[in-house]
């Protein structure tokens, strides 16, 4: 049997109209998406992919021009739904001249979770995510990075059943990614799903059970992380130097070298044959400087992505 | 109750942010104004700084009514901003309630802060003071208008239409009692119709101004309860069509 659905999406289409003419932009063409209760999904692809849009759908900021889905099992835009529900949109804007743990209030008493326990937790909250010591300080003295931070904890400030993150490391430097990474991971061990966006693709590769990548308003691969990397290439590239006369072109039976002064940069688009090569480098007389991954199968797929041919119709649909 | 919170959240942030600079702004100029007329009028002094005071408080009131309806739906940050309410239990037109309580508060507070300085500014020329609270109620009742209205139009466009559009209903509102005389007189029936209809979409600020006429406590009443009416119907109205608005 399958795993229930935090969310799903299906055939999503949203056209915009911008400018003064209403010119018809097709922000996102054909969207189906699942995100199973219980995971972490991760939402990838170039910009202007849809991601965003189609997380705004879900949420119910944007009204589909065709396509339905469930949040929670509530309709999309359901008040229901949205009362389990943590999000942080990307570069996150608060009400400047409150202080973070004001806008904590504020957001805790929409969410309607101001009990007697609030201000307890809102405090623990707020050293989560490493602005204890800013509780008091009103947002415009805060720095891109701590409003990113703030905006974590307002995402978590209901006990969300489903948190949805657009970029949520933007702005971060590695410290603070390194919270948010861990923050992400205690909530899905708590059973929190979480759903997010990112150009990141260390941290989706990292964190996330699932993955849609997303390209020109579609889904272009989707599934687990093992199935979406299936049929891509990482190549390897491993730096030499030295070896006898006619190393090269023995080396490049197994793939090209380039030579820079007195280091060879081979390229190895077959990673499972590193252990052969590397024999064959060292008995040919070669030392080996170092061996680094080139890509990774994520960021090839995000490439595919971005290569493929503009959708029919797409901006003037 | 959560247009209670959103009302709170956004009168706190406007009271941090603009209204107290408003009031410096205000209190020099009332001041500075009692003390030139105090030396250049014959006669009637202390009337006519009360006039202009409370004119200039009604076009004082009126863009800040403007400004901050446009910003706190219109501007790029605050629709940003937006999104982290609305992804709560919250409605669109619990939002615009909340928006225009919160905005309409502070307006209010202005407007009697405001007073107690034009207050002082009387007794240091002088002047007849009696009478100000009824004309500041106007004046309130007013800015409140202006703010419901300009919600409407944040609702479906831009912040520069927004505010011209918000402006232009203050001005409009102004002459509120002569457009529905001008409707009156037209021959041409679709003119007049298109006249009437705008008249009574409108707000009547004219009505408003109790200290060009002074009304009896029970037509003040009356017509400060039609601007109550008038500001519910026009907080209606912005959230119907904000929550057609797709939030990009």
């Amino acid at each position: 049997m399958s795993a229930p659905l935090a969310c799903e999406v299906q055939h999503l289409r949203k056209v915009f109209r911008v400018g003064f003419w209403g010119r018809r932009v097709l922000a996102v063409d054909d969207v189906t998406l699942q995100v199973p209760a219980g995971h972490v999904v991760g939402l990838i692809g170039p910009n202007g992919a849809g991601k965003t849009t189609t997380l705004r759908m879900l949420l119910g900021f944007v009204r589909p021009d065709a396509g339905r889905g469930t949040l929670l099992g509530e309709p999309l835009g359901s008040l229901r739904a949205r009362a389990r529900l943590g999000y942080l949109p990307e570069l996150p804007v608060y009400p400047r001249f409150l202080t973070g743990a004001e806008v904590l209030d504020f957001q805790a008493g929409l969410a309607g979770v101001r009990d007697a326990g609030w201000t307890g937790r809102r405090d623990g909250l707020l050293e989560r995510v490493g602005l204890g010591r800013a509780a008091g300080d009103r947002l415009h003295t805060y720095s891109k990075g701590m409003q990113q931070r703030l905006g974590i904890a307002v995402a978590l400030c209901a006990l969300p059943d489903l948190l949805v993150l657009d970029e949520p490391m933007s702005g971060l430097d590695p410290l603070g990614r390194h919270h948010v990474r861990e923050i992400i991971r205690a909530e899905h061990a708590r059973g929190c799903t979480v759903l997010f966006s990112s150009h990141v693709l260390a941290d989706v590769e990292a964190l996330c059970d699932d993955v849609a990548v997303l390209a020109r308003g579609r889904v272009f691969r989707a599934g687990t992380l093992a199935e979406v990397a299936a049929g891509t290439t990482t190549s390897v590239e491993v730096r030499l130097s030295g070896g006898r006369p006619g190393t090269l072109g023995a080396l490049e039976k197994l793939g090209p070298v380039r030579t820079a002064g007195p280091v060879h940069v081979w390229e190895l688009q077959d990673p499972g044959s590193i252990n052969a090569a590397l024999e064959l480098a060292l008995a040919s007389g070669c030392q080996v400087l170092g061996v680094l991954p080139r890509q990774g199968a994520l960021e090839e797929l995000v490439l595919q992505a971005h290569a493929l041919a503009p959708v029919e119709g797409r901006n003037s649909p | 109750m959560r247009v209670l919170v959103i009302a709170r959240a956004t009168f706190r942030e406007g009271v941090r942010s603009q209204v107290f600079v408003n009031l410096a702004v205000f209190a020099v100029f009332a001041v500075g104004m009692a003390l030139l007329l105090e030396g250049l009028t014959i006669g009637e002094k202390g009337r006519t700084l009360r006039d202009t005071a409370l004119a200039l408080l009604s076009g004082v009131n009126a863009l800040l009514a403007v400004m901050m309806a446009v910003q706190s739906m219109g501007g790029a940050d605050d629709r940003r901003m937006l999104l982290t309410v609305l992804v709560r239990p919250v409605t669109r037109m619990q939002l615009m309630a909340g928006k225009f309580l919160g905005l309409s508060a502070l307006l209010w507070v202005n407007t009697l802060l405001a007073g107690l300085l034009l207050r002082l500014a009387v007794a240091v020329s002088d002047a007849p003071g009696a009478g100000l609270l009824v004309p500041l109620l106007g004046l309130g009742a007013e800015a409140a208008l202006v703010v419901a209205a300009t919600l409407v139009f944040t609702a479906f466009a831009g912040t520069t239409v927004a505010a011209v559009c918000g402006l232009a209903t203050w001005l409009v509102g102004l002459g509120g009692d002569e457009l529905r005389r001008y409707a009156e007189t037209q021959g041409e029936a679709a003119l007049a119709w298109m006249l009437r209809l705008a008249a009574w979409a409108m707000p009547n600020l004219q009505r408003l101004d109790f200290n060009a006429h002074p009304l009896d406590a029970s037509r003040t009443a009356l017509v400060l309860a039609d601007a109550v009416v008038h500001a519910v119907a026009l907080v209606l109205v912005a959230g119907i069509v904000f929550e057609r608005r797709d939030l990009k």
